[in-house]
């Protein structure tokens, strides 16, 4: 059976219209607990928990629906993430991380559970002024091929410090490409931050509400 | 009789010496380290879990403003530079550099505040 490609086209702009993972690995010895919520569409949740600085790993889920809620692709997979190379500077930092997951997929229009597997590449570069972060993810199983291209660019109205809740205004583009979506999609989002606490709220394409949760323990 | 006065002044010196130096290091008991690569508050919570892992720790103080981490080591405790850059270092940050003062972290984080 051929998935309709109408509700290809809404499941693929609900599944990546949330805000990528602003940084995989917290520090070492911590677990972090990330969610993000597009309200009628994409609902992901991922526990990672990093030994050391440069690595973390945990289960990931994902569960995707069309706006109409007839179709849904639920993902859970096994990731693991490292940083490849971290640049300390006396006022900035930059880093370039890389991921991989296995797992598995099912859902509407998939012929059975199937294998899914995932890699990705993060550069990100970040000062207490400003900070760019380009990433590409993509997705393969055999019924689904996925690429996934986000840059964001955001700028801090002040530069916080311990004890201050730091405030971010992001602008983010996304490009999707494979079967079940192309094209690009800009955001403007609030992020807040304070300890290990993070928040972010804004708006997307049609005013589409995206939000994302991350607490560090 | 110059040079006796002379020669009393300096060994009552190299005698009072030793115990000026030990007063000193026993004084010194904050470590100032300065950071590279501090951006933002999970660079502070990471280095206060590394930094408070070890036993002679009292407390830590980490500035983004001032790239500075400060460590105050417990009374009648001692924890050495190598032990501080190596911990630095374990949770992704470059050392810059290490100095002791006496200054009570208490009062450093007073003075930072007020720069």
């Amino acid at each position: 059976m051929r998935f309709p490609s109408t509700c290809a086209f809404v499941l693929g702009a609900a599944l990546f219209a949330a805000p990528a993972i602003a940084r995989p690995i917290a520090y070492a010895d911590s677990t972090t607990l990330m969610t993000s919520w597009v309200p009628d569409a994409e609902f992901e949740t991922l526990l990672l928990y990093a030994p050391e600085y440069w690595l973390s790993f945990g289960p990931t889920h994902m569960r995707v629906q069309s706006h109409d809620g007839r179709h849904e692709r639920r993902y859970t997979t096994f990731r693991v993430n490292g940083l490849a190379k971290r640049w300390n500077l006396p006022r900035a930092q930059a880093n370039a991380f890389g991921w991989a997951s296995l797992g598995g997929v099912s859902g509407t229009g998939l012929r059975g559970s199937q294998t899914v597997w995932n890699a990705g590449l993060q550069l990100d570069y970040e000062t207490r002024r400003v900070y760019f972060s380009a990433q590409t993810d993509w997705y393969r199983s055999r019924d689904t091929r996925h690429r996934f291209d986000q840059f964001q660019a955001g700028i801090a109205p002040y530069e916080h410090d311990v004890d201050v809740v730091a405030t971010w205004f992001v602008a983010q583009a996304e490009r999707s490409t494979g079967v079940l979506d192309e094209g690009t999609d800009y955001s403007l989002l609030l992020r807040l931050f304070k300890g290990t606490t993070w928040v972010e709220a804004g708006v997307g394409e049609g005013g589409k509400l995206v939000t994302y949760f991350m607490y560090t323990f | 009789m110059r040079t006796l006065t002379a020669l009393i002044l300096s060994v009552a010196l190299a005698c009072a010496a030793p115990f000026a130096t030990a007063s000193t290091a026993a004084g010194a008991r904050t470590v100032e380290v300065g950071v590279n690569g501090l951006v933002c508050s999970f660079c502070v919570q990471g280095i206060n879990k590394q930094l408070r892992k070890f036993p002679a720790t009292q407390d830590v103080l980490v500035s983004l403003e001032h790239g500075l981490v400060a460590v105050q080591v417990a009374a009648g405790k001692s924890l050495g530079d190598e032990q501080i850059r190596k911990a630095l270092v374990d949770a992704g940050y470059t050392v810059t550099s290490i100095q002791r003062t006496t200054t009570p972290l208490a009062e450093l984080r007073v003075r930072l505040a007020k720069k």
